[in-house]
């Protein structure tokens, strides 16, 4: 080995950061699912009777369906028996403002450096901070109130909102969409709910840090933002999580809907505990995100960095309806150690003149497997669709794996579609040029991996930007040979 | 400031390398001619560190430090600079960016204060209109779309940045125009001090032209063969290298 | 007819194939097809469910009753007949083959250049002497490819083709497979093995022809090896009736150094699909496959190629093209693995469809699977309809728009054709392609 490789893999050695349980008394379930587990949850949350029936559909459809197995992921068998589905950190009434929020999640967020006060008052970024599955503090709702922006825990919003929430929860990611959309609608605990009005455009980054504690928990958030007709805004995902030695599931369904004219921007930076080096503990991460453009030029935006969990299986996915509408997935994944993902989007061509742009950068390193699998539909009647996608892996290490798998499906004779895709070995000559000019061998690999990257990242909102490059160093740390 | 002595070298077990023997002095340009596979380009590469390049024998110090012990970005920061014949590129990375990172990398090894933005900015601006390239140029990702000429003039504007003390030029002519010729020589020759010298590897005389050597080698076989001042490339270019290969066999002239 | 109905009928097929074999049904060979029988009933056949046939319903296969092909009668008409439908090349020998069954004396074997040996199948299994642990042959392989192992189930007839160290084999074969009109829909089950030994060169045209209108079943195995720095130029005309179906898998392992170059033209068959493994298994091997396919009226092609690179320093450069027109269905799958040993691989792979009709479809995948790092990798896929503004300009020159619209295809398809080292065979396919796209444009 080069004495460059042996330089990187004393960095890659680094661990998780972010591991650390914090001690807080929660409130939680008995393992296990049933109808009565459900209707505790919804007792527990003070729920309406349609949501509770919306649920009890969702888990019989679910009994009903099978864990996929085409991804290109091993794990064991998952025990869905053998989880808890409620947890929330215990106290009596939600607190009103910072001071109110218990000082130990505080002191976690700190652990993280995500400071809430810090942000409230220094970035301007309004958070919804989800600890375990309940909201504990949420910022800035006055200011975005007076814009007509209701910007609340998915609970509030369906005893609040309850009008809103039936006319769209579901009208995207229906409850039997797939095994794990089915699980999450029938058990769901918390999550957000944005909408903006029409005409409004939101004047900030609305945020919300997702964190998952409590041993042997499920997590299983519900997001639902609506962008009415001419509306506008750019929403913030970001997680850490604590160490763990058991394998965590987390089943998220985040459903977006742009009417005429909209745009949503949907960024996520995701850094759940990866496992250890050899692939012990870590997150189970199965999401299904999917947004709508249902209104004519209307506009979802993906952007995801992702370089957590054990095992990913993402597609974050635009239905282009509306003429006109346009979709983009912007997307850095990184798998390093033990880690697999299967990552990437669908875009569905459905109206006149739809576009989407589909950027895709794999990075793998260690004995990691990573996979890009996207989708481009064009049906019959989207006449002039147009699709460019561009999926580039960069491989570190000769015991990682990059596999590219676009599925294009075209019924229109006047689409466009093209797609290109590359996958090669950081270059040892980047790196020497680098040297040659005084750059040491680590900075040179996050300067050429950043550079690889960068296409995705003009894309994230700029302090998202910076804490990406940051999670992207730490997770190549010693990698490259 | 130079100093090689019977060095060899090989790469993939291939001996290219027979023992160099060349003292560079402060104030100097030396021209290394050679026809193609004599191991110019290998002599370069040895210098700056490549690491598929395998040092047998031999020994070079520079400035009394034994190069060929030092890590190749150390050596970039005690000074010696490879002006590359295939300059990479690097997508993504702004020249502003690599340029800025390369630069304070040398300063703080030195123990100097890093530059911010703005002043760096105003030195390389300053130096840009020395190779004549657009301020657009600091914008592009490193090397990438440039055409062969932007890619040498991006060379020697690194090396105006980083203001070495040995500079050496692999190729730096090969593909060029005659204008672009001029402007990289002319950007050399306006770097050349009593206190820095320059090694010019180049296939042709043609360099020579722009950018006098003090001294011309003709490396033949992984041996410099013979030595002399710049009639010897002269020479050459009326002979070609058939001549000298024919006194290959003679003892090398130490310079 | 139901699938389990299908399966069940070439079971009871099976079991009256075996009766015809007197005293065969003790050979080792025999076992095997036994084997490929148990697994192809218990496989059954893929579902749109199994990835790698999502995009092709098989539902018109399974339900069309399928007798097997019987002996033909070898007659000189026959072989004109066949002659007809065929390509003309003229320094090429020809191999017969009607309904399945290798016709040697209807085929030009008393001229073969040294070097070459072709042996009946028949003749080649009554000495129980097939190799079977070829790639065709092998237990996963049956597993995952449900057709092979029926092919092997009922593999009887065909032809091995033994080429010689270091012979040269200038004349190229024409393997002429050809279909006649019958009146109840048949399946045949033919199987082709190609041995080519180190340093040798040679060419094989396979071509697959029918009577329009005729509906049979061709169910085509070829095991192919490429020795040690051997070069073979393995051509295939696909040029079926529009109602017949065509399943065919192509095996290929390549030695070191060794060149496997696989050119495809797809015209025929109402229900195609025409899947490539190779696999180069020997270092500096090299893999070539270029296809092109234009289905017409309602016809569904589907195209499945893997290149597996298993060791290092290997090469390959894939390239398929699609015009698709009237009521037509594309598919495309391009897999390029890279297994963890295969450092410096430099794999390249393009699928280009263009669609000319509102009521065609394509879906197409070009998939790379990456284990190893030092490598070099790009795969392209484009979709896309002829350019106006090319149209135009040909127009404005006074050429009708289905001339220039014929122009601007055939130049898209005869990229592929250009490719193929024959010259005598690059004429006699331009002119039919031509001929095809002149077709589709009149419409």
């Amino acid at each position: 080995m080069s004495t460059d490789a042996q330089d990187l893999e004393k960095l890659t050695g680094q661990e998780y950061k972010y591991g650390f349980v914090t001690d807080i008394e929660s409130d939680t379930v008995p393992k296990g699912l049933s109808e009565d587990v459900i209707r505790m949850i919804s007792a527990k949350k003070n729920e309406p009777e349609w949501m509770l029936e919306w649920r009890l559909k969702a888990y019989r459809m679910w009994l009903k369906m099978e864990e996929p197995h085409w991804a290109h992921v091993e794990y064991p068998a998952i025990d869905y028996q053998d989880i808890s589905y409620y947890s929330a950190p215990k106290r009596k009434d939600g607190p009103k403002n910072l001071d109110e929020v218990d000082p130990e999640l505080l002191a976690t967020y700190e652990k993280l450096g995500i400071p809430l006060k810090e942000q409230e008052l220094l970035a301007g970024v309004a958070v919804d901070a989800v600890f375990d599955s309940v909201s504990v503090a949420t910022t800035f709702k006055g200011k975005l109130k007076d814009l007509g922006i209701i910007f609340c825990s998915f609970s509030e919003a369906v005893l609040e909102h309850p009008e809103l929430v039936q006319r769209f929860l579901g009208s995207v990611v229906p409850q039997g969409d797939n095994f794990y959309a089915a699980l999450n609608s029938a058990v769901f605990t918390d999550g957000s709910f944005v909408y903006v009005p029409k005409g409004v455009r939101c004047p900030m980054e609305l945020s919300t840090y997702f964190r998952i504690n409590s041993l042997g928990t499920g997590q299983f958030e519900r997001t639902l933002i609506v962008a009415e007709e001419g509306a506008y805004v750019s929403y913030l995902e970001g997680c850490t999580a604590p160490m763990r030695d058991e394998n965590q599931l987390h089943a998220a369904v985040v459903e977006l809907i742009a009417l005429d004219n909209a745009e949503i921007k949907y960024s996520t930076v995701q850094n759940w505990y990866p496992g250890d080096k050899e692939g012990k503990g870590g997150i189970y991460n199965f999401v299904t995100k999917r947004g709508k453009c249902a209104g004519v030029n209307s506009k979802i935006s993906w952007t995801q960095v992702e370089t957590g969990s054990s095992i990913t299986w993402k597609y974050p996915s635009c239905i282009l309806q509306g003429d006109n509408s346009v979709g983009e997935f912007y997307s850095v994944a990184v798998t390093n150690n033990r880690q697999q993902a299967d990552t990437g989007t669908k875009m569905i061509h459905i109206g006149k003149n739809t576009r989407s742009t589909i950027v895709s950068k794999g990075i793998s390193a260690g004995r990691s497997q990573n996979t890009y699998r996207g989708q481009v539909k064009i049906m019959k009647g989207a006449d002039g669709a147009r699709n460019y996608s561009q999926c580039d892996s960069m491989l570190m290490g000769d015991r990682c794996g990059a596999h590219t798998f676009p599925y294009i499906e075209n019924r229109n004779s006047t689409a466009q579609l093209e797609h290109e895709a590359t996958t090669s070995k950081i270059g040892e000559d980047q790196i020497f040029y680098c040297n040659q000019r005084g750059i040491s061998t680590e900075d040179a690999v996050n300067m050429i991996v950043n550079g690889f990257c960068k296409e995705v990242f003009r894309e994230l909102p700029m302090e998202f930007a910076v804490e990406a490059q940051k999670l992207l160093g730490i997770s190549l740390e010693g990698s490259v040979g | 400031m130079l100093e090689i002595r019977n060095l060899h070298a090989r790469v993939e077990g291939k001996d290219i390398l027979q023992g160099i023997n060349l003292t560079v002095r402060p104030g100097e340009i030396h021209a290394i001619m050679g026809p193609n596979g004599s191991g110019k380009s290998t002599l370069a590469g040895v210098l700056a560190g490549r690491e598929m390049y395998e040092v047998t024998e031999g020994e070079v110090l520079y400035r009394g430090k034994n190069l060929l012990e030092l890590e190749p970005a150390a050596r970039a920061c005690e000074g010696v600079f490879l002006a590359f014949q295939y300059p990479v590129e690097i997508p993504g990375v702004s020249n502003t960016y690599f340029l800025k990172a390369a630069l304070n990398a040398v300063r703080k090894y030195h123990g100097e204060e890093e530059y911010d933005s703005f002043d760096f900015l105003a030195l390389v601006k300053e130096k840009m209109k020395l190779v004549e390239m657009d301020p657009s140029f600091l914008n592009r990702p490193v090397n990438e779309g440039f055409s062969g000429g932007e890619k040498k003039r991006n060379e020697i504007l690194q090396m105006a940045v980083l203001n070495p003390m040995l500079s050496i030029l692999d190729e730096t002519d090969s593909g060029l125009d005659i204008d672009a010729l001029r402007i990289v020589a002319n950007g050399v020759n306006k770097l050349h001090t009593s206190d820095n010298a320059a090694v010019v590897v180049t296939h042709y005389q043609r360099l020579l032209d722009y950018i006098v050597p003090d001294f011309v080698h003709v490396l033949v076989n992984g041996r410099i063969v013979k030595s002399g001042d710049k009639d010897l490339a002269l020479h050459l270019e009326d002979h070609g290298y058939d001549w000298v290969k024919d006194i290959q066999e003679s003892v090398p002239e130490r310079v | 007819m139901t699938k389990e109905q299908s399966i069940h009928s070439y079971q009871e097929q099976f079991a009256a194939f075996e009766k015809t074999l007197n005293g065969e049904s003790g050979s080792s060979f025999h076992a095997l097809r036994r084997e490929a029988l148990l697994q192809f009933a218990e496989t059954g056949f893929p579902t749109l469910r199994n990835e790698d046939w999502r995009y092709t319903n098989l539902n018109p296969l399974t339900g069309t009753a399928f007798a097997m092909a019987i002996q033909p009668a070898e007659s000189a008409m026959l072989r004109s007949q066949a002659k007809a439908h065929a390509l003309r090349i003229p320094d090429a020998l020809t191999l017969l083959f009607v309904d399945g069954h290798f016709l040697p004396r209807l085929s030009d074997l008393g001229s073969l250049p040294e070097g070459l040996e072709v042996r009946d199948l028949p003749a080649v299994l009554r000495e129980d002497a097939l190799p079977v642990g070829s790639a065709a042959t092998d237990a996963t392989v049956m597993r995952n490819n449900p057709f092979t192992a029926l092919n092997t189930a009922f593999t009887r007839q065909g032809v091995t083709l033994s080429v010689r160290r270091n012979a040269l084999i200038e004349q190229p074969l024409h393997l002429l497979f050809f279909s006649t009109p019958a009146a109840t829909p048949f399946v045949a089950h033919p199987r082709v093995v190609i041995d080519v030994e180190a340093n040798a060169q040679c060419s094989f045209v396979e071509q697959y022809v029918g009577d329009p209108g005729a509906v049979y079943f061709n169910n085509v195995v070829t095991d192919v090896h490429v020795g040690e720095n051997a070069v073979v130029q393995h051509i295939k005309i696909q040029d079926e009736s529009t109602a017949a179906f065509h399943v065919a898998a192509n095996y290929a392992t390549v030695a070191r150094s060794g060149h496997y170059a696989n050119h495809y033209i797809g015209l025929g068959g109402a229900l195609l699909r025409n899947a490539i493994h190779a696999v180069l298994a020997g270092e500096g091997a090299h893999c070539t496959m270029n296809g092109v396919y234009i289905p017409g009226g309602v016809q569904h092609m589907d195209h499945f190629t893997v290149t597996d690179h298993a060791v290092p320093n290997c090469t390959s450069h894939e390239l398929y093209k699609g015009i698709l027109t009237d009521e037509t269905r594309g598919v495309f799958t391009g897999k390029i693995i890279v297994r963890q040993d295969a450092q410096k691989t430099d794999a390249r792979q393009a699928n280009n469809n263009l669609l000319l009709s509102e009521n065609a479809q394509i879906d197409t995948r070009p998939q790379l699977e990456i284990y190893a790092d030092d490598v070099k990798c790009t795969h392209g896929a484009t979709v896309g309809r002829i350019n106006d503004d090319q149209l135009f300009y040909l127009e404005s020159r006074g050429i009708d728009r289905a001339q220039a619209g014929n122009i601007l295809s055939y130049a898209f398809a005869s990229d592929i054709v250009t490719r193929i080292p024959l010259a005598s065979l690059r004429e006699a396919i331009d002119d039919r392609l031509y001929r095809r796209l002149e077709e589709s444009w009149k419409k």
